[in-house]
C-alpha cells in the first residue's frame, strides 16, 4: 500500500488538466444559463399550448354545446395538471445537491428518477386518456365549423400522432427505469 | 455571476484542479482525454453549486463530494447510452489509446484501480491521496466503521489485482 501511495504522490505531478481556468468558467456560466432554459422550456411549450386552448375556446366553443365545453374542459385541467407537475419536477431537481453526500445523493436521484417515471408513466398515460376523449368531443362540434374532409382526416391523423406520442413515452419510461437500476446498483455497492 | 465568485471559483480551481484530475484519471483507467472532459463536468457543477458553498466543511471535502456524484453520474450516462457493462468503456478505450505519458507502473495502478467497483475505486483514491477516514466517510455517505471494513476489502482486491491481474 506504501508503493502505491508512492506512486499515487509522483502521479499527482503529472495529472495537469488541457484546460483554460477562463474559458471554463465561461463554458461552466452558459450551461448553467441553457440548463434553466432547457429545464424551463417544456413548461412555456406547455403553457403556449394552454393559452392557444384559452383563445381558441373563447373564439369557438363559448357558444358551442355542452358536449365541446365538456371535451375542451376534459382536454385543458390535465394540461394544466402536466404543468403543475412539471414545476413540482423541476423544484425537486434543484434539490439534488451534488455537494451532498454520495449517499444522500444517490437517494435524491432514486426519488428524483422514481417521480420522473411516475409523471412520465401513469399521470402521462391518464392526460393522454383524457385528452383523446376531449379530442372526440370537440370534433362533433368542429364538424360543423369546418369541411367534412378535414375532420376526417383530424380524425384519422390523431391516432397517429398518439401513437407516436405513446412510443416516445414508452422510450422514456425505459430510460428511467434503466437509471433507477442503475442507482439502485449504487446503493448496493455504497452499502457494501 | 458575481466577481467574488469568480474569483472563488478560479481559486479552486486552481488549487484543486491537479486533484480533481487525477481522480478523473484513475477513475477512467488512466484516460487522459476523457478524464479532461470529466474535469470540465466537475468544474462546472462546482461553478453551479458555488452560491451554496457555506464553508461548513473543508472545500476539499466539498470538491471531493460534488468529484464523486459527478464521477458516478458520468459513468451511469455512459451506461445508460451504451447499454455496457461496468468496466466495459474505460478498458476498450484505454486499450484503443495508449496513454505514452503515464509510466507503466502508473498505467498498472490505473487499471488495477479501474478494476474495482466505481464507488470503490473512488474510496481507494481518497486512502491514496491520505484523507483521513472520517473525511471519506463524511463524502461517501456510510459510518467510519463501515467504511474501515470496505477499505480492507478494497485493499485486499486491490493487492490481488496488482499482483495476479
Amino acid at each position: 500500500m506504501d508503493d502505491l501511495k508512492r506512486n499515487w504522490k509522483q502521479e499527482k505531478a503529472r495529472a495537469v488538466p488541457n484546460v483554460n481556468a477562463q474559458a471554463l468558467l465561461s463554458k461552466a456560466e452558459t450551461f448553467k444559463k441553457s440548463s434553466i432554459k432547457f429545464q424551463y422550456g417544456n413548461v412555456l411549450i406547455l403553457s403556449i399550448t394552454l393559452t392557444f386552448y384559452l383563445i381558441f375556446f373563447y373564439r369557438f366553443l363559448i357558444y358551442g354545446t355542452l358536449l365541446s365545453k365538456v371535451g375542451f374542459i376534459i382536454m385543458s385541467v390535465p394540461l394544466l395538471i402536466r404543468i403543475i407537475a412539471e414545476i413540482i419536477s423541476i423544484s425537486k431537481g434543484r434539490n439534488i445537491k451534488l455537494y451532498d453526500n454520495a449517499f444522500q445523493h444517490n437517494d435524491q436521484l432514486i426519488r428524483y428518477t422514481a417521480f420522473r417515471k411516475w409523471m412520465h408513466g401513469p399521470v402521462t398515460y391518464t392526460i393522454m386518456a383524457l385528452y383523446t376523449i376531449g379530442y372526440y368531443f370537440i370534433m362533433v362540434q368542429f364538424a360543423e365549423l369546418v369541411s367534412g374532409w378535414l375532420i376526417v382526416t383530424m380524425c384519422i391523423a390523431y391516432p397517429v400522432v398518439a401513437y407516436l406520442i405513446i412510443m416516445q413515452v414508452r422510450k422514456g419510461i425505459k430510460n428511467e427505469m434503466r437509471q433507477l437500476y442503475l442507482l439502485s446498483e449504487y446503493y448496493k455497492e455504497i452499502e457494501n | 455571476m458575481s466577481a467574488a465568485n469568480q474569483k472563488l471559483f478560479l481559486d479552486l480551481f486552481n488549487q484543486y484542479k491537479g486533484m480533481v484530475m487525477q481522480v478523473s484519471t484513475g477513475f477512467l483507467q488512466g484516460d487522459r482525454e476523457l478524464a479532461n472532459d470529466l474535469l470540465q463536468e466537475v468544474f462546472i457543477n462546482i461553478w453551479i453549486a458555488l452560491p451554496n458553498f457555506k464553508g461548513e466543511s473543508s472545500p476539499k471535502t466539498w470538491i471531493y463530494r460534488i468529484t464523486v456524484n459527478t464521477c458516478l453520474t458520468y459513468l451511469r450516462k455512459q451506461k445508460s447510452k451504451r447499454q455496457i457493462n461496468t468496466q466495459a468503456l474505460p478498458r476498450q478505450v484505454a486499450d484503443v489509446i495508449p496513454d505514452t505519458t503515464v509510466s507503466k507502473n502508473h498505467n498498472h495502478l490505473y487499471h488495477a484501480i479501474g478494476q474495482l467497483e466505481s464507488t470503490d475505486r473512488l474510496i481507494i483514491m481518497m486512502v491514496l491521496d491520505e484523507m483521513e477516514y472520517p473525511e471519506i466517510s463524511n463524502v461517501i455517505g456510510i459510518r467510519e466503521g463501515t467504511l474501515r471494513v470496505k477499505i480492507h476489502r478494497i485493499k485486499q482486491r486491490l493487492k490481488n489485482i496488482m499482483h495476479h491481474g
